[in-house]
């Protein structure tokens, strides 16, 4: 059996800020990780082995840094890691993000499940597993908060906003993964950097078979030409003390903010 | 004095037919020769060999001498330890003093018949000095009673909770009462045979004799040499079990001080050193971290955990185990004890680690607080916290943590700090403080050293304000990190994220260096800890101040003013486990409440210095919750409110935490005292800083006077 | 002359959706998307409602389908989609048959001479990027509201597709989600966190729910790592994002991730004993103290007003 994953290196949102002396958004700066969503998508693959026996490949597209996320990639159960690389890779959109992970899907395939979190950290497009699955021409079910595997086909569970759904699809199909589907192991500094540079290789986008031109800068399908910070204004009244002085106040302050039922 | 009559003296086995001389000695040298036998097993039993152990005393000898047999004698000769319990102080006291008296005495015979006086035709056993010798061999004697007996009833009647103590100790009371009944019996019988105008000297056999009188009067001798024949067996069967019942700890201990003695207390061993590892570029193939089990161990550890003795000391110093939590120190080590021994007996490497074969449970790992007391009292000198920190290593590489511990992994990778908090936000509270930054002002004196809690908690915050306005008055030159700042790392160590660990303080002592730092002031205990214990070795060279010292400093030089007594009341001081137990300070902050001005009460807390009992925040324990019958804080929290105290006095962010939650958590009709940091109770006493008003001048006037 | 097709489905209120077509295009068609059984009338401000409905609007592929052979007959140039689990499939669906350019969880659009630029939040909400749309036709998405039925128009008779569903994937059962009703139009809302220590706990914070007439919410971690609560109570980026008139945070930190879930309240306490909790920073009222004094307290104090 043969899955692959796909992750994002994304920065650590919690670590991205706007400057507010120059105003700049200080992505760069930011500590980068593996897309949290993703990890779920590994760990799900990787106890699909444990139980079927598969191996996985785990793919990515992003700057050359982003090595350092697939050795983490690999030392959570991935067998080995392939990222295409390049400067344009750190602007790409999803429309970009998902030509080129089909491109490798194609490249390194066939492959029984394509699997990666439904949405990443940083963009939230959620967009990614549909378009790839739509590349090659694959059945999808995101959300997808229980998973198994048999007979060719994987039997699933997601939910939606209002209902709970549980589906059959036949394989190969793609499924991207919820965060309650499971927890992903701790990976340890120790174990990552345990990871051999060899399982993890490293392509250009013309190694597999793509000109990145086609869907970059003025060509991307979609293109960030401004950012601002998203405004905050809020009075940030302390209210602390006793705990019945604290009630009093807070009763008295939600009549005056007229909010009360 | 003088006697009347013939000069006292020792006679040598009298009555005794000649042979017996010959086989007694001849049977001394069997027993002794099945002794070392034992020892020899007893090494063997952790897997430890004669040629290691040797190795290992050498090398400790030869690399500290005067630190190792301070050491020693201090632990053995002077039995320190052993005297911070006063039962076991005495009972232990007697027993090992009347039978060093005993044996020395004993010794002291035979060397005057065979050596001194065939040799040399010197004797000693004689005159005052012989009467001295029978009056202290005789109350040795006694007091070896007394000392057993105050064991048994320890053991039996009494029956402290921690009292550990392997089966043999049964029969080791046996023998102990045997041998000073025994031979106060043959003393006694030998006045009979034999009597002496000088018995009287021999207080306790010549009362026995005048027991025994009727009793045996009719045929002494044949008594005494009964008895005597029996006493001799035992003797010396004892002597060559020695090292297969307790009082192998005679042999034990004493080795492993030697081996241990140079350890340094809240000294972690590190399992590999990461940035040598990546600046060699070598591969990191065989690195490992962490204990698996005991049969992992290098000889030395092994050596260590398999020579506790079970007293149980540890356990009855153990917050986490007053705390009812599941983790003995006693238990941890008897356990991993007992697997080693199997391991070695059965020579099969285990597959699985401690955790899993059901040897310990992994919450006894994680409910360790790290606070050095157990080790502090260890008599054996056994590495309890480390032991532990080593358990959790393993379960960290096997991702076998809980859910909050691996939060604070993640936070403290991702943010660099435990809280998991954006580290930009780190210095944003700097904004309302006037502060030089290193980057600056790198030619200052001190770094002072902020840390996570003062920059994220706002409760904790007030101790770095306070300090801050503090150093200012006193015109002493710092400067901080500002948001270059990031945790030193402590959490990832103590948790066992030991390569995550590492690389913090790679990056940390890189940021130092860059800027020359030579003086770090922190207020922070743990800080301290994990830069004078951990970081020296990736490369550390500061000096570290803690702000106690440089508070008591400052306010003996008078640069600040001392507390005002006023405020505080009763005050007493909390010893945090890093700057006390682990750090040697002790009075440094205390001086600082007691410099308070008008009148005041300094009161300690029953458990104080290196007494202390800690607040419960230690070992990453702040970040994460374990079950447990009653808080570790709470039940500090008690020992100070029941000194009366007003204000209990603190020096570490942790310990501050602690407190003011338990006091918070504790119902509304008790009341509890103020806690609060050395450096705010200082910095309260400052003169508030108010704007000067503008003076005016009436120009007019000055003209008139120039 | 641009068009836009703004697609739902039965009982959503799509007033947002419609705000955002205005702005981006001339002429504004509404496709609803209808089930057996479902009614939909006309949108009051649209320039025409279609309602359709048959078997292949049951997969996302044959409703992508289906919304996508739309947009070619009908010279569409923007389609804007409700932003719910739901739908997400279809729009990655939609915009990889049509090529368009993708703007999920548009907060506003504009029209500039160089085409459509989008506003949307990245970095978990601590940024709004504006991105412009590349291609010759552009797919958004934006917040709905659920509603009951809307007092609008005509009915508008569905016409039924044909077409079959996609083979390879067959819905094997489908359950209604046990609801209290929905997260993203409550006007009050009482929301929780880890603060809140047990499962047992629970029953103290739903009674400050009652005495509010407030909706219970939670953060992420009380649905996916303890599970005490379905994904339908979670509010933030992964989660609802409610705009009520009061919202009630107790015992949450205030991750950005949370917040962003509802930010745009109009009032908003948080109650934690962390006084460096980030939420407080996103409150109106900070009340610093243990919330296991204060909530039974407060719930107390509502009831007898």
């Amino acid at each position: 059996m043969r899955i692959l994953v796909c992750v994002k290196h994304v920065p650590d949102t919690t670590e991205v800020r706007f400057d507010s002396a120059t105003g700049e958004l200080k992505v760069r700066q930011a500590p980068t990780k593996i897309n949290n969503y993703d990890e779920h998508a590994l760990e799900a693959a990787v106890s699909l082995r444990e139980s079927a026996g598969a191996e996985i490949v785990v793919a990515s597209v992003g700057p050359p840094e982003a090595a350092k996320t697939m050795k983490a990639a690999v030392a959570a159960g991935g067998d080995r890691a392939v990222l295409v690389t390049g400067d344009w890779a750190s602007e790409l959109d999803a429309a970009g993000t998902a030509a080129v992970l089909a491109a490798i899907a194609r490249s390194e395939g066939p492959f029984d499940l394509v699997l990666s979190g439904d949405v990443s950290e940083d963009g939230y497009h959620s967009l990614v597993p549909g378009l790839v699955a739509v590349e090659l021409g694959l059945p999808l079910v995101r959300g997808v908060s229980e998973l198994a595997l048999g007979d060719g086909k994987a039997t699933v569970t997601r939910q939606l906003d209002d209902v709970v759904e549980r589906y059959s699809v036949t394989l190969p199909a793609a499924l991207s993964v919820s965060s309650s589907l499971n927890t992903p192991r701790t990976v340890t500094t120790l174990q990552i950097m345990k990871v051999a540079m060899s399982k993890v290789t490293t392509r250009s986008a013309a190694d597999v078979g793509l000109d990145e031109a086609a869907f970059t800068g003025a060509r991307a399908a979609t293109r960030v030409v401004g950012l601002r910070p998203a405004a905050q204004p809020r009075r940030r009244e302390v209210i602390t003390g006793e705990t019945d002085e604290i009630v009093k106040a807070l009763v008295a302050k939600l009549e005056e903010a007229g909010v009360l039922a | 004095m003088t006697i009347p009559g013939p000069t006292p003296v020792r006679e040598f086995m009298p009555d005794l037919p000649g042979w017996v001389q010959v086989a007694t000695y001849a049977a001394f040298l069997v027993s002794a020769v099945v002794f070392a036998v034992m020892l020899g097993r007893r090494v063997r039993r952790s897997g430890t060999t004669w040629r290691e152990l040797g190795g290992g005393l050498r090398a400790a000898l030869r690399s500290n001498p005067s630190q190792v047999l301070r050491r020693l004698a201090s632990e053995v000769l002077a039995q320190a330890r052993v005297r911070r319990n006063t039962t076991g102080a005495w009972l232990h006291l007697s027993i090992l003093g009347s039978f060093a008296v005993l044996t020395i005495g004993t010794g002291l015979v035979g060397l005057e018949h065979d050596i001194t006086e065939p040799l040399f035709g010197f004797s000693f056993l004689r005159g005052d000095f012989y009467l001295g010798y029978e009056l202290v061999l005789d109350t040795a004697a006694l007091v070896l009673a007394v000392g057993t007996g105050i064991a048994m009833w320890r053991r039996y009647v009494t029956r402290p909770p921690h009292l550990g103590g392997r089966r043999s100790v049964h029969l080791v009371y046996a023998l102990l009462l045997y041998f000073s009944v025994s031979g106060l019996t043959l003393e006694a019988l030998r006045l009979l045979i034999n009597p002496v105008p000088w018995a009287g000297w021999s207080y306790v056999g010549n009362s026995l004799a005048t027991a025994l009188q009727p009793v045996v009067g009719a045929d002494p001798l044949a008594a005494y040499q009964a008895v005597w024949a029996v006493h001799v067996v035992v003797v010396f069967v004892a002597i060559a079990i020695l090292p297969l019942i307790m009082l192998d700890h005679i042999v034990i201990l004493p080795l492993n001080i030697l081996l241990q003695a140079q350890r340094e207390p809240g000294k972690l061993r590190s399992p590999f050193n990461l940035p040598k590892i990546i600046a060699a570029e070598g591969d990191l193939d065989g690195v490992t971290s962490g204990l698996k089990s005991p049969a992992d161990l290098a000889w030395d550890r092994r050596f260590m955990l398999d020579a506790c003795i079970d007293c149980g000391r540890c356990e009855a110093v153990c917050p986490a185990a007053a705390a009812g939590r599941p983790l003995s120190p006693r238990v941890l080590v008897q356990a991993l004890g007992r697997d080693l021994r199997e391991g070695v007996a059965s020579s099969t490497a285990p597959e699985e680690d401690v955790f899993l074969r059901g040897v310990l449970d992994e919450a006894a790992a994680w409910s360790c607080v790290q606070c050095g007391a157990c080790a502090r009292e260890c008599p054996a000198l056994i590495d309890q916290p480390g032991t532990i920190v080593e358990l959790r290593r393993n379960l960290v590489e096997q991702g076998r943590i809980g859910e909050r511990q691996a939060a604070l992994l993640a936070g403290l990778e991702r943010n660099q700090n435990p809280l998991g908090l954006p580290s930009y936000q780190r210095a944003d509270w700097l904004k309302e403080v006037n502060v030089p930054t290193l980057a600056e002002h790198p030619d200052v004196e001190y770094l002072y050293w902020i840390g996570c809690q003062a920059s994220y908690d706002q409760r904790v915050r007030e101790v770095a304000k306070s300090m801050i306005r503090i150093l200012q008055h006193a015109e002493i030159s710092f400067a901080v990190l500002g948001d270059e700042e990031r945790c030193l790392g402590e959490n990832q160590r103590k948790l066992g994220d030991e390569a995550g660990f590492q690389m913090r303080a790679m990056e940390n002592i890189e940021l130092f260096h860059g800027y020359g730092v030579r003086k770090i002031l922190t207020h922070c205990p743990h800080c301290l800890a994990t830069l004078t214990k951990d970081y020296p070795e990736f490369g550390a060279d500061f000096e570290v101040v803690h702000h106690s010292v440089l508070l008591a400093d400052l306010v003996a030089q008078g640069k600040v003013p001392a507390p005002m007594a006023d405020d505080l009341g009763i005050i007493t001081y909390h010893d945090p486990c890093n700057l006390g137990r682990l750090g040697g300070e002790y009075d440094a902050p205390r001086e600082v409440v007691r410099f308070a001005r008008g009148k005041k009460q300094f009161v300690e807390i029953g458990k104080s210095r290196d007494r202390a009992f800690c607040c419960g925040a230690g070992g990453a324990n702040y970040f994460y919750k374990v079950e447990e019958q009653t808080g570790i804080s709470n039940l500090r929290l008690n020992q100070a409110i029941e000194t009366g105290a007003d204000t209990v006095a603190v020096a570490c962010p942790f310990c501050l935490g602690m407190l003011e939650d338990a006091a918070r958590a504790t119902n509304a009709d008790t009341a509890t005292p103020r806690i609060a940091d050395l450096a705010e109770l200082v910095a309260a006493a400052l003169p508030t800083v108010a704007e000067p008003e503008a003076e005016w001048i009436d120009k007019s006037s000055l003209v008139a006077d120039s | 002359m641009t068009r836009a097709l703004v697609v739902t489905q039965p009982s959503l209120d799509i007033g947002g959706l419609i705000e955002l077509a205005r702005a981006a295009a001339d002429e504004v068609h509404v496709l609803a998307l209808v089930e057996a059984g479902q009614i939909t009338s006309t949108e009051a401000d649209a320039d025409g409602t279609t309602a359709l409905t048959g078997e292949v609007l049951t997969s996302p592929a044959g409703a992508a389908g289906v919304i996508t052979d739309t947009v070619r007959a009908h010279s569409v140039d923007i389609v804007i989609l409700p932003s719910t689990h739901r739908f997400r499939e279809v729009t990655a669906l939609v915009t990889a048959a049509l090529d368009a350019a993708c703007a999920p969880d548009a907060v506003a659009v504009t029209r500039t001479e160089a085409g459509l630029q989008a506003d949307r939040l990245l970095y978990g909400g601590v940024a709004i990027a504006t991105v412009a749309l590349q291609r010759p036709i552009a797919v958004l998405t934006g917040r709905v509201g659920q509603t009951a039925a809307r007092a609008a128009g005509s009915t508008v008779e569905a016409t039924h597709v044909q077409g079959q569903p996609d083979g390879r994937r067959t819905l094997i059962s489908r359950e209604p989600l046990a609801q209290e009703g929905d997260l993203s139009s409550a006007s009050r809302v009482v929301s929780f966190g880890r603060g809140v220590r047990s499962r047992d706990d629970m029953a103290m914070v739903e009674r400050l729910a009652s005495a509010l007439e407030a909706d219970l919410a939670c953060s992420r971690p009380i649905v996916d790592d303890l599970k005490w609560l379905d994904l339908s109570h979670q509010v933030g980026l992964t989660g609802t994002v409610v705009q009520p008139d009061l919202y009630v945070a107790v015992g949450i930190s205030g991750q950005i991730q949370h917040v962003v879930g509802m930010r745009d309240s109009k009032f908003i306490v948080a109650i934690n004993n962390n006084p460096g909790a980030p939420i407080f920073d996103a409150s109106d009222l900070a009340v610093v103290g243990d919330l296991y004094e204060i909530v039974p307290k407060l719930a107390d104090a509502l009831g007898t007003r």
